[in-house]
């Protein structure tokens, strides 16, 4: 009972708390404006407005403590609001006598307490809507923007699609800072310690939840989430939380692994391709074609530390995503230990350049590993037909550029068997126009490129164009 | 201890005396309150910072770096006309112009607008140059580009590109960096930074000039502006030594150079951890890089070792400088990893007042210089394997109008035309552009857009989205907000995309 008492007179706490504000910093206001001769009567009124708002200060301060021990707040930041708003209500006091006895110093009072009054209060505010609740109509990142998923497979239900619904639309009150109900939505244990009224969810029965209940009550409803007054889910989001529940609410599963209805297919590609983001960024949707649907774990620390001390270059194909290309431009001595180590990465590795480096036709073998290959550049390199013979295994290659090597029309047997591949560039090789013939018969739908293209030499290229000659007679 | 220093000694301690016999009780009130003040403050203003989000590696600034998407593009190869072509004379094909030639300019045109050089009212000047249609798109060139009609297929066409700057160096600095005005980073430094280099040996932003003057804007249009100085181009030559201030004094060898690098590099790196200021890192690693280059940029700049029959497809003449040769450099050096190439051919600024700027007499010749290298660039790149990986851009700051210039009022020597930013020409190919299209339309003159109006920024949003960035979350803070180089505006130009 007594607790109960306590609790609502500790709600009173945000009523209060204004009064001594706005009183106190109207003191300051008098005494400073007094100084002019104009409002030199001001002066009287400050004693009483201090007066005031010492006891105001003083009422917050009691109300503030009893709401602090009835709810769960960031132990950090309460713990500064709270000392620095018994300082606020100690300075009030002081600068009541000081302005009596001694005019003198006040002025350095006043401005002590003005300060302590902002200070406090920007804590308090950070207490009750968050401690970036100042800063975040600037940094747009803290809003809620449904970020493009290049690829929606791979995507893991939780950190990609849940968190980030939770982030924007819980964590002001289920969060670090604050934890109404003493439930945090910040962090998985939390989430399945649930809250003072027990769990929150119970995965696979999104019916039972009580997180996916409190959504779908009528926001007239008090038990209703998030509290009316605040942003409350889109329907989609509310559907996307029942389907991670329904799904087992696993906090590392991938997006591909779960069952997922047409509504929810649905949903998740407007992840992909952007929608309703309402981004630019399209294109995106398209190039993801190139990336394999099949998981892959992220290349090793010290194996990614290995690779860069040869020289190899290695980097995702795109942001995120553990599938990489690799560029051996950096690596000073090419040698059967750089292909050892891309061998190592050959679930990883999407493109490999190698052109203009010392790989040998040897080295290719220990290439054929690399299946997921599906660029490889060997321009400008010494490889031949021996070279090529090993390159067959990479049953995913799509684009072959062995430009200016000793590639001879012979190896296109080796070209054909590369039956995924889409595009070979031959220029400076010694392919063939009967080889060339011969393999676009064998594989109609491959761009295959020889170069050697030669512009024209037209009498305009050197015809300089001059003024017309002016007739001097 | 002398005397002398006993005495000094004393006179230390009676001004610590002084000073503290001053110190009332009053100062420590006046300075325990400022001081409670200033840190509380420090404590708010700490609780306002956005939260830099510059992806920045103080350690490594051109480390390769993944693009938020998958970009078709990885390199952008950037030909830029200073001084700005005639469109009328090159892409944009205007029969109904001829009709008008020699007549007054009607004042509909005329009414509100304000020009570089034409006074009063100026006569149309037809096109001075016959056109046809190339390719199995059968876009319009004109003859003053028959290499480049041959390879239209491969190549974008944006016929109604417009800006609001009609002097050179403000509209470069607006093409090139997203603001007419100076101080904002250019394309290829936000390239650059936000994809690193993977040839550590090169500068990843590498720009070439040529036509005997750097362009109106001077060196700012491949600054850095905020980002880290890092960043900014490095401009390289064809002729004598590629890098300016790169080569060893006589007399110094390179064990020398290491050494006394390697000694500057310590003392920064003492610096660092003092200061701890990343400016401090960039600099070692800029050192770096130039104590690289010193070996492996005279290797890719010398084009010398090129074989015959590529000298003969570009054009090109070994040990001049001249756009042909910078062209044949900027396939190497993207052959070579370097991100992003920019070159700048000066000499388009056709007002006709000599015989070099008439558009019948010297934009034909410098179309002349441009039409070979380019075309052969894109072959070359197309043979290589390249083309699907290099987005090229053809451009320049501004068009030309339709009337002839009449500077101050008096009749031109020769016929020439004024700056003009309602509608020009540009062209994109390669790095997943479709090929073989036209974009936007211009009315009949080619004076005003029709449709498909293209804006600086759009340009500049669709090259970004070719290398993989969502040109509105590609941002840099500096001062305090986050900077975009497409600014407040920018569409993605979707329908010339493969």
């Amino acid at each position: 009972m007594i607790q109960m008492i306590s609790a609502g007179i500790g709600r009173l706490h945000p009523v209060f708390v204004h009064l001594p504000i706005g009183i106190l910093l109207f003191a300051a206001l008098l005494f400073f404006a007094s100084k002019k001769q104009r409002f030199a009567n001001m002066s009287l009124a400050v004693a009483p407005a201090l007066a005031i708002g010492s006891f105001f200060s003083i009422l917050s301060c009691i109300t503030g403590y009893l709401l602090s021990i009835s709810d769960a707040y960031n132990e950090d930041i309460i713990f500064k609001h709270q000392w620095l708003g018994i300082a606020t209500a100690v300075t009030s006091v002081v600068c009541y006598f000081v302005y009596q006895k001694k005019q003198g110093l006040f002025g350095i009072f006043i401005t002590l307490l003005s300060t302590l009054i902002m200070v406090t209060g920007h804590y308090g505010g950070s207490l009750t809507h968050g401690a970036d609740y100042l800063t975040a109509s600037f940094n747009k990142s803290t809003g809620y923007t449904k970020k493009v998923i290049a690829n929606i497979d791979e995507a893991v239900v939780y950190t990609d699609i849940i968190e980030p619904i939770l982030a924007t639309k819980c964590y002001s009150c289920h969060g670090e800072s604050k934890q109404k109900g003493k439930l945090r939505l910040d962090l998985p244990n939390y989430i399945l310690q649930g809250g003072e009224e027990g769990k929150v969810l119970t995965p696979y029965q999104p019916g039972s939840s009580e997180i996916i209940n409190r959504l779908l009550l009528p926001t007239s409803n008090e038990e209703h989430m998030p509290p009316k007054e605040k942003p409350q889910l889109t329907k989609d989001e509310v559907a996307l939380l029942h389907w991670w529940i329904e799904s087992g609410a696993n906090f590392t599963a991938a997006v591909k692994n779960t069952k997922q209805t047409a509504a929810i297919k649905g949903l998740l590609a407007s992840f992909s391709n952007g929608a309703s983001g309402g981004n630019d960024g399209a294109n995106a949707s398209s190039g993801a074609s190139i990336l394999p649907t099949r998981n892959v774990s992220p290349i090793a620390a010290d194996l990614l530390t290995q690779l860069n001390k040869e020289g190899i270059v290695v980097v995702p194909v795109v942001n995120g995503s553990n599938y990489v290309r690799a560029n051996l431009i950096g690596v000073e001595n090419v040698s059967a230990q750089t292909f050892q180590l891309l061998a190592k990465i050959s679930d990883q590795l999407l493109q490999l350049n190698a052109s203009f480096t010392a790989v040998k036709d040897e080295y290719l073998l220990t290439l054929s590993n690399c299946k997921q290959l599906k660029q490889l550049e060997l321009n400008g390199t010494a490889i031949t037909n021996k070279g090529l013979a090993s390159l067959t295994a990479l049953e995913n290659l799509e684009s072959l550029s062995i430009t200016q090597t000793k590639v001879t029309a012979d190896g296109i047997g080796n070209v054909s068997a590369l039956k995924k591949l889409k595009k070979v560039y031959l220029y400076g090789t010694g392919f063939t126009n009967t080889a060339v013939a011969a393999l676009k018969q064998k594989m109609p739908g491959l761009l295959i490129d020889t170069g050697g293209y030669k512009l024209p030499i037209l009498a305009t290229d050197s015809t300089e164009a001059k003024a017309p000659e002016v007739k001097t007679n | 201890m002398t005397q002398k220093e006993l005495h000094n000694q004393r006179l230390v301690r009676e001004a610590q005396k002084v000073v503290m016999q001053q110190h009332t009780r009053r100062h420590f009130i006046k300075e325990s309150a400022m001081g409670l003040g200033a840190l509380a403050l420090g404590n708010l203003l700490g609780g306002c910072s956005t939260g830099s989000n510059n992806v920045f590696d103080a350690t490594n600034p051109l480390a390769p770096k993944a693009a938020p998407f998958l970009g078709k593009a990885k390199s952008v190869i950037y030909l830029h006309m200073a001084g700005a072509p005639s469109q009328l004379e090159m892409f944009s094909y205007k029969p109904e112009l001829a009709k008008l030639d020699g007549q007054d300019c009607p004042p509909s045109l005329l009414n509100g607008k304000k020009f570089a050089f034409i006074r009063g009212v100026p006569k149309m000047l037809g096109p001075q140059a016959s056109f046809n249609r190339y390719g199995e798109s059968g876009i319009w060139v004109s003859e003053n580009l028959p290499h480049l009609s041959t390879v239209i297929d491969d190549v974008a066409v944006l016929q109604a590109v417009t800006t609001d700057q009609f002097n050179h160096a403000p509209a470069q600095l607006l093409m090139h960096t997203g603001t007419p005005r100076l101080g904002r980073p250019s394309m290829g430094s936000w390239v650059t930074y936000g994809l690193g280099t993977e040839n550590k040996n090169l500068p990843g932003f590498v720009v070439l000039t040529s036509g005997g003057n750097n362009p109106d804007a001077g060196k700012s249009v491949w600054g850095s502006g905020f980002l880290p100085s890092v960043y900014q181009g490095v401009q390289c030559r064809s002729e004598g030594d590629p890098v300016l201030f790169i080569k060893d004094p006589a007399g110094m060898d390179r064990d020398i150079r290491k050494a006394s690098i390697d000694a500057i590099n310590k003392v920064n790196e003492e610096s660092y951890t003092e200061y701890q200021d990343p400016e401090t890192l960039s600099r070692i690693s800029q050192y770096e890089l130039a104590y690289k280059m010193q070996i492996s940029v005279p290797g890719v700049m010398d084009i010398s070792t090129e074989p015959e029959y590529i000298h003969e497809m570009y054009g090109t003449k070994p040990g001049e400088s001249c756009f042909a040769n910078n062209v044949l450099l900027a396939r190497k050096l993207v052959e070579k990893g370097v991100r992003f190439v920019q070159l700048f051919d000066w000499g388009w600024d056709t007002h006709g007042d000599s015989a070099g700027n008439a558009v019948d007499i010297g934009l034909k010749n410098k179309c002349r210089k441009i039409d070979r290298p380019i075309t052969a660039l894109l072959q070359d790149l197309k043979q290589r394997g390249l083309l699907d990986e290099t987005l090229v851009v053809w451009g320049s700051e501004f068009g030309r109008t339709p009337m002839q210039e009449n500077r101050d009022g008096k009749t031109m020597p020769f016929k020439g035309r004024d700056h003009h930013g309602e509608a020009f020409s540009m062209w994109m190919a390669g790095g997943g552009i479709k090929g073989g299209t036209t974009y936007g339309e211009t009315d009949e003159i080619g004076y005003n857009i029709v449709s498909g109006k293209v804006e600086t920024f759009d340009v500049q949003a669709t090259i970004l989205n070719q290398l993989g960035f969502d040109h509105e979350k590609f941002t840099y803070e500096s001062q305090g907000r986050n900077f975009r180089l497409t600014d407040l505006s920018g569409k993605v130009i979707h329908d010339i995309i493969a």
